[in-house]
């Protein structure tokens, strides 16, 4: 693993060949923790084959931890089964909620940014870490509209939990691009209110415009504003994990290989601009 | 009622009530004519918006549906059929796009059934059919041969599906 922010990305299918033939291409792939809850033969062994051969890093979708129905148990249980396999550095899931009273959203929803929102989440994800010794991080998720009532900023609601919880964050800068598109909320002023040291893992991607409406489809390069929101997240936490995802519209590998490429560079660069302390 | 309160309130209100929208295309169009009758936590968020997100949802469980179903997949536009499907069947959980893939292939083939057997029905020589199939029992009949054919339909009673499916 390179000295630097480690470069990784998400990891699809079509790739693993690449991967196996360039196992330097990658310091570690992020996989889709929902993918290997089904403990069927195939799954495991492309599970097995993965943790054998390159650091991977689980990222779930279904947590709901802004539900206050709570976690669904069984499920939480199937996600640290994966993890207990894995053996990662950390593990994560997203801020938003999937479920609610009973209705099945069945994607993720963002969060209204209330106090007594930061209360479910915050009791969820205690919830989560009592049950694992492996860090917990979440993801702000990217949103194409803001629920009412909000009683603080998205920065600061995400200070807030951390500061409750002791959770890490994954800061998706595609996501905080798409939001300020979306609901004008400023990305540096989110990614200065949140605290570095909590900062573990970014994501990068591409979004595709809808009407005026950004959305993360992760299906196009990444764009120059993602670049330079990952320069600033770089410069405040010099050792977050840089994870490219791209999930649809998937290019030849050799285009995957040059964003991480340029991931690979723009994180030296940061790192060899700062003034040492 | 306190303030603390009344925001613990409105928060999982507005939370339920989401869902509820985007999950239920009857309920969005009740909002969009009434947004404080039918969702009063959530009057003052645009309509657009929950239809914008609720459209993106039937999208993103269509994608999975086409990766999943590649004979199907590769028909042409099936957005209003599966959005005819999605109005009464939301999995969730963990294999969720897996039990929407099956529940429509089903419904389409249910399609492809109900098509076949009232077209062999046209047949001079046939008697008739009976199939159930979303929700209702349809026949034909004829009478003796190349007699007129005698057609219709009568709902069965199921298991309930749309909104009181999804509450568990």
């Amino acid at each position: 693993m390179s000295a630097g922010s480690p470069v990784g990305m998400l990891f699809r299918k079509r790739y693993l060949a690449d991967h196996l033939r360039d196992r330097e291409g990658v310091d570690f792939l992020e996989l889709c923790t929902d993918h290997y809850l089904d403990n069927t033969p195939s799954v495991a062994d492309e599970l097995g084959l993965l943790v054998k051969h390159f650091t991977c890093v689980p990222h779930g979708i279904d947590l709901s931890l802004g539900s206050r129905d709570g976690i669904v148990e069984s499920y939480l249980d199937d996600v640290l089964r994966v993890v207990e396999q894995i053996r990662p550095p950390w593990f994560s899931d997203h801020l938003a909620f999937t479920r609610a009273g009973g209705y099945e959203i069945g994607h993720l929803a963002p969060i209204p940014l209330t106090r007594d929102a930061l209360d479910t989440l915050a009791r969820n994800v205690a919830r989560v870490t009592a049950r694992t010794r492996v860090p917990f991080a979440l993801e702000n998720v990217a949103a194409t509209f803001a629920f009412p009532h909000a009683e603080m900023s998205p920065g600061a609601f995400v200070r807030e939990l951390v500061a409750r919880t002791g959770c890490g964050l994954v800061i998706d800068v595609a996501n905080l691009a798409c939001d300020e598109i979306n609901l004008g909320h400023a990305p540096e002023a989110f990614i200065d209110a949140v605290p570095p040291e909590a900062i573990v893992q970014v994501h990068l991607a591409g979004a595709h415009d809808d009407g005026g409406i950004a959305v993360d489809s992760h299906s196009s390069p990444v764009p120059p504003r993602v670049w330079q929101l990952l320069e600033r997240v770089v410069d405040v936490a010099p050792h977050a994990w840089l994870t490219l995802e791209r999930e649809e519209a998937l290019p030849p590998y050799h285009e995957i290989a040059r964003e991480l490429d340029a991931a690979r560079a723009l994180a030296a660069r940061v790192r060899n601009g700062r003034v040492p302390a | 009622m306190s303030a603390r309160f009344a925001a613990t309130t409105v928060t999982d209100e507005m939370q339920i009530e989401f869902a509820r929208l985007v999950t239920s295309p009857a309920a969005r169009a009740r909002f969009a004519n009434a947004p404080s009758e039918e969702a009063p936590a959530l009057a003052d968020l645009s309509s657009q918006s929950v239809t914008y997100y609720a459209n993106a949802l039937l999208a993103k469980r269509l994608h999975e549906i086409r990766r999943l179903l590649p004979s199907i997949g590769r028909r042409g536009d099936l957005r209003a059929r599966f959005a005819a499907h999605a109005m009464g069947f939301a999995p969730g959980g963990h294999g969720r796009h897996r039990e929407d893939a099956i529940a429509f292939a089903r419904t389409l083939g249910d399609d492809a059934r109900l098509d076949r057997l009232a077209l062999e029905a046209t047949r001079g020589d046939r008697f008739g059919a009976l199939a159930i199939a979303h929700g209702h029992l349809s026949w034909w009949f004829r009478p003796w041969k190349h007699a007129r054919l005698w057609s219709g339909r009568l709902a069965v009673p199921r298991r309930r599906t749309g909104e009181s499916e999804q509450r568990r």
